[in-house]
């Protein structure tokens, strides 16, 4: 199965985690001021040591994807949305069929090696992706001098070249007014925390996605502890406003009902929509309040009412009209589903 | 100079803004110009990315000569300082030797240091060449490697690391018998 449609740890909190390293490979150009000749040639040496990295990966050309799998793609946070609209022809995913691991080829930088989990599981990422690392660095000679470390086109990711980010689910901390508090704390601990969808002070489905800032001067293993604590920190806040909204049972029992009623029996709902809605009947799933639901469907119901995601579904283009039509369809036939 | 908006075609308008006594000049391309509607020279806008205007900024606040840093440029990829500043990202790997001087400060704003202390690679993989230079491909490693030590042995004696430096020497010397 998918890491996205599977349970993970303290995963009524933190929907997903994701380790990423930022490579270039020596005496190539970083991939803005490559040559055409240049990024052929990454991409064909990239291919042609796919076998030897297992896995199960496969090597797959961006070209070859249609535009709506590759927003698919970007949906389920697997590529970069500037990457899915990259004009150049040698871009590329090293991928597997479980989809936790996703390489981008010529993206920013010639490599960009990715491994996700859903839950926190930050460590086990950060071994699987330095495992990766080591297998590809005895094929590819990196681009890095000593001072700098792993030299990267962007000066924020120099260094380690790590940014690892969790994804986490905070609607008890929204609902009781405390969430301005969480994210000047962890922004204070040198982490970045923001909002994954929607702009300025509305966050859509209260998901908000952590990483750290600092890559340069630090090792793998702080970076990977300082994120597991902050998570760890962020967790227990979260539970603890869910416990305090729990005490005032029939309003909370009220709200998350009323969302579900709204989310299984609508004609037609809107993306955001059916992301409220359903932030809402996590949190009322998580806390045993909504039976009706499990952490697999919901896991399915936020990724596949995603637009690419419904006309993928559907098979052709659709209108926004109709993809809310068809979205609302979508939903009812999962909540059925045994 | 090349057009700060797109990158591609050769500059031929030069913006120049005044506020607060504050000059930022930009160079644009016609078509940047006029898509941007720029060719009636009215609107006051921000062409630069984020990172940059960020970097730039803080470059102006340290004591710096501008006009140096300003002619500064990457032998290996073309890219220049302005171009750097505009666009937030470097051109190649070599690029990092390059504008040293002004990153360094920036990093440490960055990343609190900028020295790197985490994991590196060990070496072992062989070198990628594109077709066209392929044929000296020895003869080029060689030179890479030279031109690394001798690098490094310039930033040892700068960092007053004599041990380190007297070593890069030696092996310096064994190279060129």
């Amino acid at each position: 199965m998918n890491w996205y449609l599977q349970n993970g740890k303290d995963s009524d909190v933190i929907i997903s985690s994701r380790v990423r390293l930022s490579r270039n490979i020596e005496g190539i150009p970083f991939v803005s001021k490559s040559k055409e000749g240049q990024l052929s040639a990454i991409n064909e040496k990239l291919k042609s040591i796919v076998p030897a990295l297992g896995y199960g990966l496969k090597y797959i050309n961006l070209t070859d994807i249609d535009d709506l799998n590759k927003e698919v793609l970007v949906e389920k946070h697997l590529i970069s949305p500037e990457f899915a609209k990259s004009k150049n022809p040698y871009t590329a995913i090293i991928i597997n069929d479980e989809e936790n691991i996703c390489i981008q080829v010529n993206e920013e930088d010639h490599i960009k090696i990715q491994v996700f989990s859903s839950g926190l599981d930050v460590e086990n990422l950060m071994n699987l992706a330095i495992e990766i690392d080591q297998k590809l660095e005895d094929l590819i000679p990196y681009s890095v001098s000593k001072k700098y470390g792993y030299l990267t086109a962007c000066p924020t990711n120099v260094g380690t070249g790590l940014k690892i980010s969790v994804l986490a689910h905070l609607p008890a901390l929204s609902l009781t007014g405390n969430i301005r508090k969480v994210l000047n704390a962890v922004n204070n601990l040198g982490m970045s925390i923001r909002g994954l969808y929607g702009e300025g002070s509305k966050v859509e489905g209260d998901i908000y996605q952590i990483s750290n800032n600092q890559t340069l001067g630090v090792t793998e293993k702080e970076i990977t502890k300082n994120l597991k604590l902050i998570s760890q920190k962020i967790i227990e806040q979260e539970r603890l406003a869910r416990k305090f909204l729990a005490k005032k049972g029939e309003e909370l029992e009220d709200k998350v009902y009323r969302d579900y009623g709204v989310l299984s029996n609508a004609r037609k709902l809107s993306e955001e929509e059916a992301q409220e809605l359903l932030s809402s009947v996590k949190l009322g799933t998580d806390l045993g309040i909504i039976k009706e639901l499990n952490d697999s469907k919901i896991s399915k119901l936020i990724l596949e009412t995603k637009s690419a995601n419904v006309q993928v579904k559907v098979g052709k283009k659709l209108s926004v009209y109709e993809q809310d039509i068809e979205r609302a369809n979508i939903v009812k036939q999962i909540i059925k589903e045994d | 100079m090349l057009c700060q908006n797109c990158g591609k075609n050769e500059a031929n308008i030069r913006y120049t803004q005044i506020i607060n006594g504050i000059k930022k000049e930009i160079a644009l391309c016609s078509d940047c110009a006029k898509k941007l509607g720029m060719d009636n020279l009215e609107l006051p806008f921000n062409l630069n990315s984020f990172l940059g205007d960020f970097f730039n900024d803080y470059a102006e606040t340290e004591f710096m000569p501008m006009l140096q840093t300003n002619e500064l440029k990457c032998k290996n990829c073309g890219m220049t300082y302005d171009e750097f500043i505009n666009t937030g990202v470097f051109g190649c790997s070599q690029c990092y030797d390059v504008f040293s001087n002004p990153i360094d400060s920036l990093l440490k704003n960055l990343h609190g240091t900028s020295k790197h202390i985490g994991r590196l690679p060990n070496g072992k993989a062989e070198k990628i060449t594109v077709e066209a230079d392929s044929g000296d491909k020895e003869k080029n490693k060689e030179s890479d490697k030279k031109k690394m030590l001798e690098r490094d042995l310039e930033k040892a004696i700068k960092e007053e690391r004599y041990e380190d430096a007297a070593k890069i020497r030696d092996e310096l010397k064994e190279m060129n018998k």
